[in-house]
């Protein structure tokens, strides 16, 4: 790993390099212009500064200028009639104005996926449909308990996780987050630490690589893989969070891609295998370190594989 | 357990200090509660996630400190469910404009077996410090910790594979950041992310990944019509015994045009490859997408198409992708209505991938109303469908969603209804291929209310029914009721019961039933 990394820390130290120049550079030159100071805002609006106070947008301690968010042509003379001239409300402004606004400041993954295809940016829907600047006690100005807001408007979800099989998150141990803004990395999943990276964030066991991967579980195969192939993330009336059911005659979970005759109607075995759990031979279905066809390594010593006495490739 | 009594006796102590200590320009909240659980149950104790976690005995059932000693250093300690089983906490410190440090603790257990004694922990940990030298900068720096150990059943009786039947790994997690800004809308985030799965049982499993990713936002340059995005990221994850591995690259540029007022049009291009040393495949995934979004008065309409090519050196598919959406909404917001469709169809022209074509479409409808500022109620319908017309299977699922609610806004009446809420979901899921088919509904009722009398006796009580039918026949209940009081000088006393039931009536030994008392006393104070 040590060229790749050495390249990749010289590529980001130059980008880190040249973003803050620019950053700095600007700052210089945005000084010699004299803005509005929060002082004055809150000659007026001292309620402001009360419902602020211990958060990052905190008028009197941070580093957040009030005309940083309510900008516009007409805030300066706001101060002279506040009557007449009304500067910009964030809250009624349209979606993407808003997030064009944040993310002057708010430059991580997580707010730059409104400016992206995003279902929320597709509902016409800003950072302010979730987040409460002003008067906002909850972690991360939130407008509520964080699982309870994301519910609120999703409530097919909250159904979801009534279900017999489903992730503690009314329970408090997960929270949206956790999986769908994925630890504030980029909102392609493949970039922000291999395939299914959501998944693997918690479940780090079936990460891979692989030597033999099953296809249906790596998300760059070209069979539209990845975990959600078999299983239902929020809720499931079946085990293991698993899409259809895993349950004789036919399997259904592995029979929807799988459409293999000479399986489900074996008779090589006998009328004995008929029905048997596709498992009870594949018992690596997340990916397997010893055999192509994810098979268990205790069919090796049972001789069923050609070289033994047995008919199957390795 | 003495251990944690002293842990707990000394935070109490602490938040007890700290409220005593206030002075003008410091002020703090704080409540405890201390209590027990009465946990009873009978039947499969794997049927009831919700109670995983639920254990006999004492509880500190939840420590809240919050508050500031000046204006700018401020401090949460939020801790709840402290018993001899689980914790769970939250602290967040913050430095206005300078520092901002949070970690938190979750302490949980899945059960595998129908008696609860085979089951597996997860403790998690994570911590965050970040600093902010200048308006222009910012960094951070996160540590993650997840440990899992206990035991484990599969699915079948059949031979576990290497997940083997036992559970000893940590998977530790890191992020560095720094973030540059100006004030002119140019902005930029440069990250590195290491992972670490380390197993004390299977060596196979180890493994060390890492992700540098760097993204620059550009709006105002020229014009501050056009809002620049570029994002990239490289990457790679390796087994640590054997060095096989796989290497990520990814870019990722989006341009949106707000052409006019009105008209909003944003282009996306992601391009990724993945060069996976196991399998010897490198893939190459290439999207574009187009959108359109216009944003007049009372609606917004939007369509949008995408493109995008997936080749691994052994098959090329092709999938075309259509979308597009009308909403509309009230001038005051008090209804609003949305219908959008989005379909995709992945073609394989030269039929070597194992699901060849595949076609997927997908139509939501949602209404939601909001009257007044206390009355919310909404429907929305969806309808999704799945089709491998090569292999002859096909996914169709439906699911009906209505929601009402009603908050009390103000009022001071000797008996008040704080709140009402109730959701229902109905899903019809048919699944079907060459050998058979399935069909399952469900309903799912969740209810709510919230009651005050003489505003020092709040009651509550909830209900969730989940009914599965046709191809299963289950039902699964969740009746809570509570009271909490507030007495004079800050003490307060609350209790909960929950009955959950669950029944499956085509499998005859998988019922359950448990009964949970919550009780509590404590104490709330405020320094205002």
């Amino acid at each position: 790993m040590g060229h790749t990394r050495r390249n990749t820390i010289f590529a980001l130290l130059t980008t880190l390099g040249l973003a803050f120049t620019l950053a700095l550079f600007q700052s210089a030159q945005s000084s010699e212009t004299e803005p509005i100071s929060n002082a004055v805002c809150l000659d007026c609006h001292e309620d402001a500064a009360h419902s602020m106070l211990g958060t990052a947008h905190d008028p009197v301690g941070g580093k957040v200028s009030c005309v940083g968010c309510h900008a516009g042509p007409a805030t300066a003379m706001h101060v002279e009639d506040p009557d007449t001239y009304k500067p910009v409300n964030p809250a009624s402004v349209p979606a993407d104005s808003v997030t064009a606004l944040c993310t002057t400041c708010h430059v991580g993954a997580h707010p730059l996926n409104l400016n992206e295809r995003d279902p929320h940016a597709d509902a016409n829907l800003s950072c302010t449909g979730c987040h409460e600047v002003h008067g906002n006690e909850h972690l991360s100005l939130l407008k509520d308990d964080e699982n309870q807001l994301c519910l609120g408007c999703h409530q097919s979800a909250r159904a979801s996780f009534a279900l017999p099989t489903h992730h503690p998150v009314e329970e408090g141990v997960v929270a949206c987050r956790d999986c769908h803004i994925s630890i504030a990395q980029s909102k392609k999943q493949r970039t922000a630490g291999g395939p299914s990276n959501t998944c693997v964030t918690c479940h780090g066991e079936f990460q891979g690589p692989f030597p033999y991967e099953h296809e249906a579980a790596v998300d760059y195969s070209v069979n539209e893989g990845g975990c959600l192939n078999c299983h239902n993330p929020h809720g499931s009336t079946f085990p293991m969070l698993l899409k259809q059911s895993y349950e004789a005659p036919h399997y259904s979970l592995c029979s929807q891609c799988h459409s293999v005759p000479k399986h489900l109607n074996n008779t090589q075995h006998g009328t004995q295998w008929s029905g048997v759990p596709c498992s009870d031979c594949h018992s690596d279905v997340h990916g397997s370190y010893v055999n192509r066809n994810l098979l268990d390594s205790s069919l090796q010593t049972q001789g069923c594989f050609l070289g033994g006495s047995g008919c199957h490739q390795m | 357990m003495m251990r944690r009594l002293i842990i707990a006796t000394f935070l109490l102590a602490a938040g007890a200090g700290v409220a005593a200590a206030a002075d003008g320009d410091s002020h703090w909240d704080g409540r405890v509660r201390l209590g027990g659980i009465y946990f009873d149950e009978t039947g499969d104790a794997t049927t009831m996630p919700e109670t995983y976690n639920v254990y006999d005995g004492f509880s500190l059932s939840s420590l809240y400190l919050k508050g500031y000693t000046d204006p700018r250093t401020h401090l949460l300690l939020d801790l709840t469910n402290i018993n001899q089983d689980a914790r769970r906490g939250n602290l967040d410190f913050r430095r206005s404009g300078m520092l901002h440090l949070t970690s938190r603790y979750n302490e949980s257990r899945w059960i595998f077996d129908p008696a609860g004694t085979v089951d597996a922990n997860r403790k998690n940990w994570y911590s965050s410090l970040s600093v902010t030298p200048s308006k222009s900068l910012w960094f951070s720096a996160n540590y993650g910790l997840q440990m899992r150990d206990g035991d484990r059943i599969g699915l079948t009786t059949g031979p576990e594979g290497w997940l083997g039947t036992q559970y000893d790994s940590k998977l530790h997690s890191y992020r560095l950041e720094a973030q540059a800004r100006n004030s002119s809308g140019i902005g930029g985030t440069v990250a590195y992310d290491g992972v670490a799965q380390r197993d004390a049982l299977n060596p196979d499993r180890e493994r060390d990944g890492y992700v540098a990713s760097a993204n620059l936002n550009v709006s105002g340059l020229m014009t501050d019509r056009i809002t620049h995005v570029v994002r990239g990221a490289i990457g790679r994850n390796e087994v640590r015994t054997s060095g096989l591995g796989f290497d990520l690259k990814s870019v990722q540029y989006t341009g949106v045009v707000r052409a006019t007022d009105y008209l909003r049009l944003k282009y996306r291009f992601d391009g990724s490859h993945v060069d996976d040393e196991a399998t010897t495949i490198r893939t190459d995934d290439y999207h574009h997408d187009i959108d359109a979004t216009v944003n007049y008065r009372i609606a917004v309409i939007s369509a949008g198409y995408g493109w995008e090519a997936l080749d691994d050196d052994r098959a090329i598919t092709t999938t075309n992708k259509f979308r597009g959406a009308l909403s509309l909404r009230h001038p005051k917001n008090k209804v609003s209505g949305r219908i959008a469709f989005d379909t995709r169809n992945k073609d394989d022209k030269e039929a070597t991938t194992l699901l060849r074509d595949t076609e997927y479409s997908r139509v939501d409808v949602r209404v939601d109303a909001n009257p007044t500022g206390a009355v919310a109620v909404g429907a929305r319908f969806s309808d999704r469908t799945r089709d491998l017309p090569d292999l002859g299977t096909t996914a169709d699922g439906t699911m009906v969603t209505a929601y009402g609610a009603w908050h009390q806004l103000a009022g001071d009446d000797a008996i008040a209804v704080t709140e009402v809420g109730v959701d229902y979901t109905f899903a019809d899921d048919e699944y079907g291929n060459l050998y058979g088919s399935e069909h399952i509904v469900t309903h799912v009722v969740t209810g709510r209310v919230g009651v005050t009398v003489f505003e020092n006796l709040d009651l509550t009580g909830a209900v969730t029914y989940l009914s599965a039918s046709e191809d299963l026949d289950l039902d699964k209940s969740i009746i809570s009721v509570g009271a909490g009081y507030h007495f004079p000088r800050g003490f307060l006393a609350d209790v909960k019961y929950n009955v959950y039931n669950y029944d499956d009536y085509l499998l005859t030994d998988r019922f359950y039933t448990a009964n949970v008392v919550w009780f509590n006393v404590g104490y709330e104070f405020s320094t205002r």
